[in-house]
């Protein structure tokens, strides 16, 4: 996370439902930390907790700027902790022994150059990668696996080289390199299947940082279930890529059930409910979730909206979903009211309100601006206090239709006529001087 | 002819009775028709100036118009041929503000024009122009639109003040009716003329852009900035309709998201840019009686709020009426659009340039011919496209 990001983050007053502890075990490595100074920094009163852990995570890594830097902030919130102090021994040690690794590796690449043997400077290139990546230097990291890219004879080099920047470019959010690394991969004529869920996992991840939360719900609903529970073996081998690098089960439950409830009809969810098997076993890990998508279906909305509370701090301190929270609920509130209204030739307000558990002067403006900005196809009656669903009048747009067509074939045809008479005619524009006879103020 | 040189001499001696003066004059233009002008074309020119110019001379100037008119409407039987007169006769109408009188003319489509006349591109232009003006005037904006969209498409090299005093009165127009502006002229416009319009009506484009916007704070602050811009360019008037057009769009939006509305809603959402023009109730009334809203305004009792009810539009007769008779009007263009085609296929001009581009490779004869190779016809558009 960049201090960017870290400026403009939307700090979270309230705790979460979830614990933890607890809550961080379901994740590992760069993942768990990442999470952990997220939560840090946006929920104030689990900062402490959180930096902790992510301390303690870190020491089991040699990722020592990332350990000084927790546990700086770590001393600016509880200055008289034992854990608030630079370890200074793990510190010299690791930053020797790491020292000592790259210098090793660049040595090692430098009389791979010499000797012009490429497969070694690939190789050379990919584990300079590697060790920037396991010290938390991403952009050396990136630097070093793009450099592999001359260095590739088969299709399955680049293959990997394009797996190991976009396992880099996520997380560093590069999505431009995401993009790229996407692309070489599939313009390859045969690649491994296997790392097909991979990709459409990161897709979707994708697709939900550009806010595209209908494209978001439909990647990941193709990401199946157990490549979601696969977790990397901790003496992690080269190309091990899983999807849990970035998100679990749960969180993949959660982005879908939200995502889908903000840009899917009733119907299509419904079908989803109850023909996708793969969809039903990601929501067994999310309760809540599918009580949403129930509630939905059932057109329960005050529910839907008391979850989505109940739940808000939860989403607001998740990595991916936080920047969207906002966004989400305002178009799943859109959406709410969209099947809401098409049920209806003429609905009244005050059960609209009741219906959603809100005020009737809220429905009353969030209606309006939902008609305003073209949402919702009803019109109002602020007197009696009713919408009435507005039907759409086809003979009057196809008389529309027609006289614009109509009229702008007369216009063009006049343009034509005009020009083909001025160029017979000549009396084109010319370079001659105009005369001072015109005057465009002589009839103000 | 003749008689006319001696008639503009008489009247340059002010020898003769002004009235006597004009009613020859008046008998004199009605007799001459194109084919003779055309015999002496500076003659008849300079006899047309010289009615103008007396104008200054005159206790009533409107007495010059009738001549003027009757000289334009003289020149070709079909009325669709430009005449010396047509540009001036506008120019004295709009003088006069005689609107009604300048429509008789109007009325005909002029699409025939021949430089033999004495005609220059100017003729052209400022006849189309001043005809725009006369369409303001009458407060018909779609055919002042189409009048400017002329103008701006008349093909040629370079760009003249007159087609930029056309583009800026244009995009005034637009917002007035649609709302929008895009600064992008027809498709028929040449690249230089395009690119030589934004440079020169950089301003206009701004209050464009403000205007779409639809935020009424910041209309406001570009309209204090360039306001002395429109009063330089004499368009301070038309402005001054944008911005009521501005004021009446935003009430006219509400009829999307309401049936009934209370008054105080709309006074809550109106907007007087220069805050000078009527309150919001009486402003909602005069556009209800003006046919600006399809609405109606109901009280139930002394005491209770105002409510404007929004009514719905159906087709009704008047409707497949006017309808019928437009596609009489795209037939009837149809048609004269494919004489015209007729025309320009058999002409010398046409042919020999058919029988160029047939000597050179992948010439005509391989590529069929029609209108797209005329000069400055915008080969990107068939018949079909319009």
């Amino acid at each position: 996370m960049s201090s960017e990001t870290h400026a403009n983050s939307k700090v979270v007053d309230s705790l979460p439902l979830f614990e933890l502890e607890s809550h961080i075990q379901n994740y590992t490595g760069r993942n768990a930390v990442d999470r952990l100074l997220f939560i840090a920094d946006r929920c104030a009163p689990l900062a402490k907790d959180a930096l902790t852990l992510a301390i303690a995570s870190l020491k089991q890594t040699a990722e020592v700027n990332r350990y000084e830097d927790a546990v700086e902030r770590l001393h600016e919130i509880a200055p008289h902790d034992p854990r608030a102090t630079i370890d200074t021994v793990w510190v010299d040690e690791v930053t020797k022994a790491t020292r000592s690794t790259g210098d090793k590796l660049e040595l090692e690449l430098k009389s791979y150059k010499n000797n012009l043997i490429k497969e070694s400077i690939r190789m050379g290139n990919s584990e300079l990668g590697d060790f920037y990546f396991s010290i938390g230097d991403l952009s050396s990291a990136s630097k070093f696996y793009s450099r592999q890219r001359e260095y590739c004879t088969t299709h399955k080099h680049i293959e990997d080289m394009s797996m190991d920047m976009i396992r880099v470019a996520v997380h560093q959010r590069n999505w431009s390199q995401v993009e790229t690394a996407i692309s070489r991969i599939d313009a390859l004529p045969s690649k491994n299947s296997d790392i097909e869920p991979y990709l459409k996992a990161v897709r979707g991840l994708w697709s939900l940082a550009q806010s595209n939360f209908a494209l978001t719900a439909s990647t990941l609903l193709n990401v199946p279930v157990e490549s979601l529970t696969h977790f990397a073996p901790k003496s992690r081998q080269k190309a091990t890529y899983t999807i849990t690098d970035f998100v679990t089960v749960n969180d993949v439950a959660v982005i879908i059930g939200l995502c889908s409830l903000a840009s899917y009809s009733r119907n299509a969810l419904k079908d989803l409910l109850d023909n996708n098997a793969n969809f039903k076993e990601i929501l067994e890990s999310e309760a809540h979730i599918r009580t949403l998508l129930d509630s939905f279906v059932l057109f329960d909305y005050k529910s839907i909206f008391s979850t989505l509370e109940k739940h808000k701090t939860d989403y607001m301190l998740d990595i991916w979903l936080a920047d969207h929270v906002e966004k989400l609920f305002d178009r799943i509130r859109e959406n709410c009211y969209t099947q809401y209204v098409r049920g209806y030739k003429r609905g009244y307000l005050d059960k609209m309100a009741a219906r959603f558990g809100v005020s009737q002067d809220d429905v009353e403006k969030d209606l309006i601006a939902l008609i305003e900005s073209d949402k919702v196809p009803v019109r109002l009656d602020l007197e009696n206090k009713y919408f009435l669903f507005k039907s759409a009048d086809e003979r009057a747009d196809v008389y529309d239709h027609v006289m614009s067509i109509a009229n702008t074939f007369e216009r063009n045809g006049r343009l034509l006529l005009v020009n083909i008479g001025v160029l017979r005619g000549g009396l084109e524009i010319n370079a001659k001087p105009e005369s001072s006879g015109f005057d465009p103020k002589a009839f103000r | 002819m003749d008689s006319g040189t001696v008639w503009t001499a008489k009247f340059g001696n002010q020898t003769a009775d002004v009235s006597e003066f004009f009613s020859n004059v008046n008998r004199l233009l009605d007799n001459i028709s194109g084919a003779q002008a055309k015999l002496v074309p500076e003659h008849y020119r300079a006899l047309l100036y010289m009615i103008a110019g007396a104008s200054d001379a005159i206790e009533n100037p409107n007495s010059l118009l009738r001549p003027l008119l009757n000289a334009a409407l003289s020149f070709s039987p079909s009325h669709d041929v430009l005449s010396p007169a047509h540009a001036l006769f506008l120019i004295q109408a709009l003088k006069a503000k005689q609107y009604k009188l300048a429509l008789q003319l109007l009325k005909y489509d002029v699409d025939k024009f021949d430089s033999a006349y004495g005609l220059t591109y100017q003729d052209h232009l400022r006849f189309h122009y001043y005809g725009a003006m006369v369409f303001i005037g009458m407060k018909q904006y779609e055919k002042a639109i189409e009048y400017l969209s002329i103008v701006l498409c008349a093909p040629g090299f370079p760009c003249s003040m007159v087609q930029i005093e056309a583009l800026k009165k244009t995009i005034l127009l637009q917002l007035i009716l649609y709302g929008k502006h895009a600064l992008r002229l027809p498709r028929m416009a040449n690249d230089f003329t395009s690119h030589s319009y934004r440079a020169f009506a950089r301003a206009y484009d701004h209050f464009a852009v403000a205007f779409e916007n639809g935020d009424p704070t910041v209309l406001k602050l570009v309209w204090n900035q360039i306001n002395n811009i429109f009063s330089a360019d004499g368009n301070y008037g038309l402005a001054l309709h944008a911005l009521t057009a501005f004021r009446k769009r935003r009430i006219q939006k509400l009829r999307k998201t309401f049936i009934t509305v209370p008054m105080e809603y709309i006074e809550s959402k109106d907007v007087d840019i220069l805050e000078n023009g009527p309150g919001t109730k009486e402003f909602v009334l005069a556009m209800i009686q003006d046919g600006d809203l399809r609405a109606q305004i109901s009280q139930k009792s002394r005491t209770s709020p105002i409510i404007v009810v929004f009514q719905d539009g159906s087709i009704t007769r008047s409707h497949l009426d006017e309808l019928e008779a437009k596609l009489d009007s795209v037939r009837q263009l149809n048609e004269k659009i494919a004489v015209a085609d007729r025309h320009v296929g058999q002409s010398r001009e046409y042919l020999s340039r058919k029988l160029q581009s047939a000597s050179a490779p992948g010439g005509f004869l391989s590529r069929g011919g029609g209108l797209e190779d005329l000069e400055g016809y915008d080969d990107s558009m068939s018949m079909m496209e319009l």
